[in-house]
Parts: C-alpha cells; structure tokens; sequence
C-alpha cells in the first residue's frame, strides 16, 4: 500500500513537472508559412490602368457596369467638360462615346455624374470659383443638374434641397455621390447627410431618408435603398420611403471591427452588395447570417495610407475594379481576380512592429505585396488608439512576445530606445543590406550610419527630418544658437512689431517646445550620459525669454482668436513634428518674422523656396547652421531572432530602394538619395493645393533648388535627441515654467531628480 | 501504530497536492527560472556569475527605491497596527457608535483604485481642492505630489485604505478573549492599563503575527496608487522597488530584475521567518 501510494504521488510529481516544462518550452519554430496546409486560390491584384489617354488632368466622376456587361466611366480633363467612354471586353479596350461637350454650359465644371444600367446619365454642374481656372476643385453658385439619356438628348432637371437656392455666405446645398436606381429615380447625399431620392421627371423629392451619423457610402438593390453610417447599416424599402428591418449581422460585423465602408456596390445576384474598405472586400447577401471575405486588403494597395476608394465595380468575369486617386489627385484603377493557383495565403510571412502607426510603413508594406505576392507582412502597431494602451504597456507587451520567442521580426525603432536592444543583443546587424546601396553611393550614408557600432548598422532611419529657419538672409545670418536666436528675438519685442508675430505660435508653449527641443535637448547631456545641469537652466532661461518675447505683442483678445490654432496644431505630443511648411507663406506677407520647423516632406520644400523665388530677400538654412542634426523619423532594425531572416531582409532591402522610399506622406524625407532626385521631377500640385488661387499657387522647387537642399542634407550627420521618457518628464514642467507657475529652478530639479532616476536605472 | 501515522502523513500529502501544484506552476517553478536568469546575462544565453547581483547593489536607483520601500513599511506597519489596535480595542469596549464606525472603517476597502487615483488627483493637485481651502486661508498651496509632502501622502492613503481590514483582524482576537479574565484581574485590583498590557496584549501576539505580516505584503501593493497617480517616475520619496521593477521590465532589464527580484524575497522570507520565530518562541512560552 505504502509502495503504491509512494509511486502514484511520485507518478503525479512527475507529471506535473513534464506539462510544466512544457508549457514553459521556447517555440522553436515560428510559424512562418501559413499556406503550408496546401491551400489554394485566392484574389491577386494587378494594375489595371485605363489603357485611354483621358488627358491633361483628369478626374473620373462615374463608373458603372451596364446590363449588357459592357462598362463605361464618365470623365473630364482641363481641356474637355465631359468625356464617355465605353468597354465591351472587360476594361481592355475602351472607346470614346460621342457625346456633345455643351452638355455642360460654358464657364461651368461638372461637380458629379451617375450611370444607370441602361447607360443613362445624370450630372450635376456648377461654375468654379474662379471663373479664369476651370480645374479649381471648389464651386460657387448654385448646382444645376440634367439628364443626358442613351442617345444624347439632355434634360434639365430643377431639384430643390434646402439651402440651394440661395445663400448669404456663398453655401449651396448640393448633392453628391449620386446614383440611379433600376425605376430610373435619382438618389444623392445632399450636405446635412441626407439621403435624397428624386423623381427623374419633376425633380422633386420622393423621399428623404435622414440620419444623424456620417454615411460612408449606400447602395441600390432593386427596390432597397442600403446606408452604411457611423454606427451601422440600415435599409429602406424605396417604393414606400418605409424603413426595413435593420442590418444586425453585418453592423456587428463592422462595428466590432471597427471597420468603415468605403464603398458599396449591388452584386448580379438578387439581395447581394459588396464592400470594400482598408481591411478588404467583402460579400454579403441581404438577411444572411455571413459576411464573406473575398479579398484580404492588408496583402494589396486596399491598406495602402495614401489614397481613397473611388468607384468599385465587379466585373462581368467576377473579378473587381477598385478606382483609387491618391493625396496627389492621381488616379490608379487596379483589377482583383481570383487565381486557383496561388497560395490561399502567401508562403512567408513577417511581422514588422511598431509603436506607433505609420501612413508610410502601411504604404510601403502594400507596394512590397504588390511586387511579392508570396510574402504577407503583418504591421502590428503597439498603441492604436483605439483603447488606453499606453507607451509602457506597450513596451512590456512588446517584451513578452520576445521573451516568449514570439517577437516581430522587424522592429520600428522609434520611441524605443536602440543602444538599449543593441546592449541586449536584440537586433540583427543590417550592414549586408545597406552595404549594396552604399556601394552604389545611393544612401545619405552619413544618416543610415547614424547608429553604426563597432562598424556594424544594427539600426537605421529610412526617413528622417530636418530642422529649419526660415526668414531674411539678413536675420539668418546673426542665428547660430539658442543665445543668438533670443538675442534676435528679444530685440525684435524691445523693437516692437508694426503687426504679427515673431515666431509662428500664439500661446501654446509646448509649440515652442515642438521647435526647439530637436536641437537642444541633446546638448544637455554629456558623453557619458549624465545632464549638464547648467545646460538644462540655459535651455529653459532661453526659452522662457523667447516665449515671454514671443508673447509680449498679443492682445488677449487676439490670443483667443488664435488660440485653438495652436492647439489644432499640437493636441498632444503625437503631433510634436511641426512642419516649416505651415508658415513659410507667413513670412513674406509680414506675419510672421521667423519661421521654425522641420522639413519632413519634398512639398515643405517647395513651400520654402516659394517664398524664396518670390522675394529673394528670404531664405532658409539648418536651425543652428553650426549642428549638422537631424530627426530620424522613421528607425527601422532586424529582430535577431526573426524567424524567416531572408524575407525580412528582403523586406528591409525593399524599405531602403527607390520604389518605398519615393513614399512621400510627410513622414520624413527618402534616405535614399535617388529617391530624394527623383523628387526633381516636377510635380503638379493643383489638386495638393485645392482652392488657392493662379498667382498664390506654390510650385514644384525647381532642380536647382533641390540641389541647394539635398547640399544641406549630405552635410546631416547627427541625429537628434530621442528619448520619450525625457520628453514626457520635460513635458510636465514645460508650460508651468514658461507660463510662471514654477521657477527655472524649480523645473529644472524636477527634471533633474526625474531623469537621473531614470538614469540610474540604465546602469 | 507506525503504519497508521505513516498513512496519515501520505493523506496529508494529498489533501495539500492541488494548492501545491498551483503554487508550482504559478509561483515555485517561475521563480526558481528566474533565480537562473539573475546568473545569466540579459538574453539567458550566457553565465554571469554573481555579475548582475554586484550591479544592481551599485545601481542608484536600486538602492534608492529599497530606501524608500524600507523607510515606507518601517514607517506604515507600526502606525498600522498600533492604530488599528487602539480602535479595535476602542470599538471591542462598545462606544457609541461603534457599528457605525466599523463600517466606516471598512468602506476605503470597497472603494476601487481608480477612485481612490482620482480623488487623490483632485486633492493634491496645483489647483486641487487642498490648495484651494489653503488660498482660502491665506496659506500658499503646492503641487503636493511632487514634494516631499508625496511621501506623507502615500502613508496616509495606505493607513486609510487598510486602518478597517487591521481593525477587523484586532477585533476577531480581542473577541476570542474570556470576559471572566478581565473581570478576574479586575477583582484583583488592575486597572484599565494593566488589564490590556498583562491580559490584552499577551493574548493578541499570535494574531499581531497574521497582521503584522499581510499589513507587510499588502504594503507592497501601494505602488499601484502611486503608479496611477505620478506615473513610473513620481517624486523621489515615494519611488519604490516596485517602480523600479516596472521600468527595468519596460527597458526589458530582465538580468537587473531577476537579481532585484531574488535579493527582494530573500529579504522579505527572513523577515518572515524572523516573525514566526519571534511569534513560536513567544508562542511556546
């Protein structure tokens, strides 16, 4: 008895230890190949750009599938008010339908078209406002709308929302995203986010149906009108204005993704519609219990950052036309089919993480899945937004996973700090990636080998900043530092201004931070790592006096005009990047006499030689000519435990190549410097620069002008100080000290106590 | 006879079986991984020997934030127990009010953290409700929480969160106390005083035990309020180890932590053990 007592408790020991050593075991292998279960087939996208030369600044207004499954698309360009154009082979070829251009009255620009299934068209037009300039994006006046039917004939249709008719501030009521149903009625959001149906004989308004939330989009099934909005899907019968039973399925289904529309459009079968947004296209059926994914948008440009869905239409052969344009105005139309031969999911699979989003990683990453349909790079970011994750929590999330053996295979670098993962061994040196452009001279190499150690790069920015001072040569001749900035700036307040500022912010002091922090902040601490106390009060003395300049020519009432300018500017410290570009046309006009702020972008570029092209008595350099600094936006580094080291690399190598680092979404200038002459082409900034008018419009900087900056960037050694935990606890005295609430003296020990603390703990 | 015992012994055994295979699993078996991590280097991949020990006892931080936790629970657990004790006794003797007064002694541990987070905000802030009954009074206010004010604060709200849970604890013993040897000494001629130092109090040292030692674990989880209320950096007198745990784990210093970690319970069982050694010894007198 006492053996087989002895024996079964040993036996349970025993088994106790075994589960727990192996619930404890390191994942060895990571799974990395997915569509390793031998699945097949799935939807492939390809370009598919209109073959047709729709012209000089073009914009598309309609695109629809016929009955007859042949497609048209309604366009116009700078030189022709409306063009049609037909395909009978799918989008192959397209040939031009005759219609007469005086279907839109001279001096006047078409706002927005629809297509019935029969080929009928309805338009609404409008004059631009500036008469001179018929590609101006805005209208004025009210909106006139007509029929044109499948032979051509035209008929003016009077529809009268409120607000219309007339207006006292130049406000039109108007209707946009319109479309026909099969009875022929007209439906269109009117501005207040109402939808209108109109009887295409009268014109006048059968039935509204009104919400209080955004409507992303709405589709037309035979009799059924169906409205995606801010917190659902609802339908409606149209024969009787009644609303149906509401969509459960498929607003959970959205909600609890937290997913948007971006488009719907009805299917051929009876009751079905599809959507597309950032996240894919989907297929639902009216009344069903399941909302189909047909095509997985994190592997193509669905996800991409920097355009919108325009037009989505299946095609007769069951694949899709997505019409995107992008922050440009440009238009892209891409095809997704499905292919029985692919892999469901691609072979390799890589995880890239980062704290925060990135508009120009997500861009990047579809580019790459375009070009390598056999890798999925999952983008996990660390603090959405979407709950109250904070940074730490994010960081010991982040810790976990690696612990577990189960972190990203590439790291964003960014708020996280790099000689701490260099210490711990956690990154993967990148010198035989770089090392290939820096052979061909193609990298800024002095910023890539910004984090170079012991001749190894185990990080490097892919995008980075510069900080600039934008003002007369004269002025910028007498700044090199922070003493000779606020010498500048307090003898312009003991001057006194004739009007505007001297710097471009009114009271929000952390602005002044956003400024100045990049170039000072790193000045403060020593070699070693420890803060230079004496430095610390200098930074704060200086910047209390410029602040205390700065707000010495407000009144309180124009501080209060001003005010929530300031705080659009900077809510929090995401927004800390304060681009030169905001203020730069301040300058000539006298508004302001110093602009302060980073060039994040080739367009902040071209607004800073704008104003140099326009009065050469002004322009730009470093913000301390004598410190070669720059803001490493965007830092990347290779996990040295990624589980598929090849696809990473070629990810990597993908990041640092012309194509990803063309990407211009105001995250940073290429560190790529073919992708940084590439920018010499010029670009056409009409649609970037919406309603400013011919002799205000900013153009692209010309070759010379970008060479003049690329010089200034070849000289950029230094990268700038870039320590969240530092800026935050500096965050927390900053306003109190300027606003006076605390001495200098007082921040600066607090600051002190906070990071040596801080300090000590790295140790 | 022996076989009987023997038999008793293995039934022991497992009737204790399932709370010791959870605490394997959840607490022995992690924390003998991590008394092997603080002999590694950062990654686990290579041996340090007694490397990360000798850093983190020359590490400031380390030996700030062991001041401050030691000054805290030196400073909170013998204000805790004797005024815990001298109300528990206070109620036990039926005051007016006292059912009143138990419960209210009670109600800061219904209360949850983040209440408690953002009250302590409103009053202690620049412009909190402190400050402004001293303007009223004429007397200049502070940002409290980021002088050494913090430090007083942080034992006030321990003492308040935790004065009814230690009264309740006091009042289970003093109950457990015959009436007929207070009123024997009474006969005898002992006064109030006397009765609580030769009767009370000696009856009440294995209860002072108990309390003496959760008043010593629950003292560790103040760091949640001073966690949510000035974040992984607060003023330097009330940064304790467990900040520093917390922001060694963000920069993942897992080799620090480790031997932080194990020099902690080292630390924290010999003052235990040192407790039920005074307790026993006490206990078999």
């Amino acid at each position: 008895m006492k053996r087989i007592l002895k024996r079964t408790i040993a036996l349970l020991l025993l088994s106790i230890l075994i589960v727990t050593l192996v619930g404890c075991k390191k994942e060895v292998e990571k799974t990395n190949n997915q569509g390793g279960n031998g699945a097949k087939g799935r939807y492939i996208e390809e370009d598919g750009s209109f073959p047709m030369d729709l012209g000089n600044g073009f914009n598309i207004y309609a695109f629809e599938r016929l009955e007859d499954d042949s497609l048209r698309i309604i366009s116009s360009n700078k030189d022709t008010p409306i063009e049609v154009y037909a395909s009978n082979d799918g989008g192959n070829t397209w040939e031009k339908v005759s219609i007469d251009a005086s279907v839109i009255p001279e001096g006047k620009r078409i706002d927005n078209a629809a297509i019935d299934k029969k080929g009928n068209m309805f338009i609404s037009y409008g004059a631009p406002l500036d008469p001179n300039d018929l590609s101006l994006a805005l209208l004025s006046g009210k909106i006139l709308y007509e029929k044109i039917d499948v032979d051509g004939n035209v008929t003016p249709l009077e529809i009268i929302l409120p607000g219309s008719e007339e207006s006292e501030d130049g406000w039109y009521n108007t209707l946009i995203a319109l479309k026909i149903a099969n009875n022929g009625d007209i439906f269109g959001i009117d501005d207040s986010g109402s939808v209108y149906q109109i009887d295409p004989t009268t014109g006048k308004n059968k039935n509204i149906y009104s919400s209080n939330q955004y409507i992303y989009d709405y589709v037309l099934l035979d009799n059924k009108l169906v409205v995606a909005m801010d917190d659902g899907v609802e339908q409606y019968d149209i024969t009787t204005g009644n609303q149906l039973e509401n969509l459960e399925i498929l607003s959970e289904y959205l909600l609890s993704d937290s997913s948007e529309v971006s488009l719907m459009t009805a299917g051929s079968k009876e009751n079905e519609l599809y959507f597309s947004n950032q996240k894919g296209l989907f297929r639902y059926i009216l009344g069903g219990t399941l909302v189909e994914q047909m095509v997985d948008g994190s592997l193509n440009s669905m996800s991409a950052a920097d355009a919108y869905m325009l037009q989505l239409v299946e095609k007769p052969d069951g694949s899709f036309f997505i019409l995107y344009q992008n922050f440009q105005g440009e238009f892209h139309l891409m095809t997704y089919s499905y292919d029985e031969n692919i892999s469901a999911v691609p072979d390799n699979e890589i995880t890239v993480y980062s704290l925060e989003d990135s508009s120009t990683v997500r861009q990047a990453i579809a580019l790459f899945h375009k070009a390598n349909p056999d890798v999925h790079v999952i983008f996990e970011v660390g603090i959405s937004g979407d709950d109250a994750i904070t940074m730490s929590d994010a960081l010991k999330k982040l810790n976990i996973e690696i612990m577990a053996g189960k972190g990203p295979d590439i790291f964003i670098l960014n708020d996280i700090r790099v000689d701490s993962y260099i210490d711990k061994g956690l990154l993967e040196d990148m010198s035989s990636i770089l090392g290939e452009y820096e052979e061909q001279g193609a990298l800024f190499e002095k910023i890539t080998s910004a984090y170079k150690v012991d001749g190894k790069i185990y990080a490097a920015p892919i995008r980075f900043m510069m900080p600039m001072i934008n003002a007369k040569q004269e002025v910028l001749n007498q700044i090199s530092n922070i003493e000779t900035l606020t010498d500048y700036i307090v003898k312009l307040k003991n001057q006194g201004l004739d009007k505007g500022l001297i710097l471009d912010f009114y009271k929000t002091s952390e602005i002044l931070l956003s400024k100045l922090y990049p170039v000072e902040l790193g000045n403060c601490f020593e070699v070693d790592g420890s803060v230079d106390g004496g430095k610390l009060t200098n930074f704060f003395n200086k910047s209390k006096e410029i602040y205390q300049a700065c707000m010495q020519f407000e009144t309180q009432d124009e501080l209060e005009k001003h005010i929530e300018a300031d705080l659009y500017r900077f809510k929090h410290l995401e927004s800390i990047n304060d681009r030169a570009a905001f203020n730069a046309y301040q300058l000539p006009i006298g508004e302001v006499q110093l602009n302060i702020g980073n060039i994040s972008s080739l367009y902040d570029i071209a607004h800073l030689a704008d104003v140099t092209r326009k009065d050469d008595s002004f322009s730009y350099q470093r913000l301390y000519k004598d410190k070669a600094l720059f803001i490493p936006s965007i830092t990347i580094g290779m996990s040295s435990s990624a589980g598929d080291k090849e696809t990473s690399k070629r990810f990597i190598n993908y990041l640092f190549g012309e194509e990803a680092q063309s990407i211009d979404l105001y995250e940073g200038l290429p560190v790529n410097r073919v992708a940084f002459e590439m920018g010499e082409e010029e670009k056409d900034l009409t649609h970037y620069q919406g309603i400013l008018s011919e002799a205000d419009r900013i153009i692209w900087p010309k070759a010379e002008e970008l060479h003049y900056f690329k010089q200034m960037v070849e000289q950029l050694d230094t990268p700038t100080f870039e320590n969240i935990l530092v800026i935050e606890a500096l965050l927390e005295v900053w306003d109190p000290c300027l606003t006076g609430n605390i001495t200098v003296d007082e921040a600066v020990e607090s600051l002190m106590k906070k990071i040596n603390i801080y300090l000590a703990e790295q140790q | 006879m022996k076989k009987i015992k023997t038999m008793e012994r293995y039934t022991d055994l497992l009737f204790i079986l399932p709370s010791l295979v959870g605490v394997s699993i959840f607490v022995l078996i992690p924390f003998a991984d991590v008394i092997r991590r603080s002999f590694l280097n950062v990654t686990g991949k290579s041996f340090v020997g007694i490397k990360n020990y000798t850093a983190v006892f020359s590490n400031r931080a380390f030996l700030l934030a062991g001041e401050n936790t030691l000054k805290f629970v030196g400073i909170c657990i013998p204000l805790l127990i004797i005024l815990s004790l001298l109300i528990a006794v206070l109620l036990n003797q039926g005051i007016l009010g006292g059912h009143f007064l138990k419960s209210a002694f009670l109600i800061p541990m219904a209360i949850p953290v983040a209440t408690i987070v953002l009250f302590w905000r409103l009053l202690f802030h620049q412009q909190g409700i402190l400050n402004g009954i001293l303007q009223r009074l004429s007397i200049e206010g502070d940002n409290w929480m980021e002088t050494d004010a913090a430090f007083v604060i942080l034992v006030g709200s321990y003492l308040w969160k935790n004065l009814g849970y230690n009264i309740v604890l006091w009042l289970a013993g003093l109950s457990g106390i015959p009436d007929v040897l207070y009123q024997a000494a009474e006969m005898d001629g002992a006064n109030r005083w006397k009765r609580f130092i030769y009767i009370t109090l000696p009856i009440l040292k294995p209860t002072l035990y108990t309390i003496t030692t959760l008043a010593f674990l629950n003292s560790f989880k103040v760091f949640r309020e001073a966690y949510l209320v000035a974040g992984a950096y607060p003023h330097e007198s009330i940064y304790l180890l467990q900040h520093l745990f917390n922001n060694w784990f963000r920069d993942l210093a897992l080799d620090k932590m480790s031997a932080a970690a194990v020099t902690m319970v080292i630390i924290i069982l010999i003052s235990i053990l040192f407790l039920q050694k005074l307790w026993g010894a006490e206990h078999e007198n």
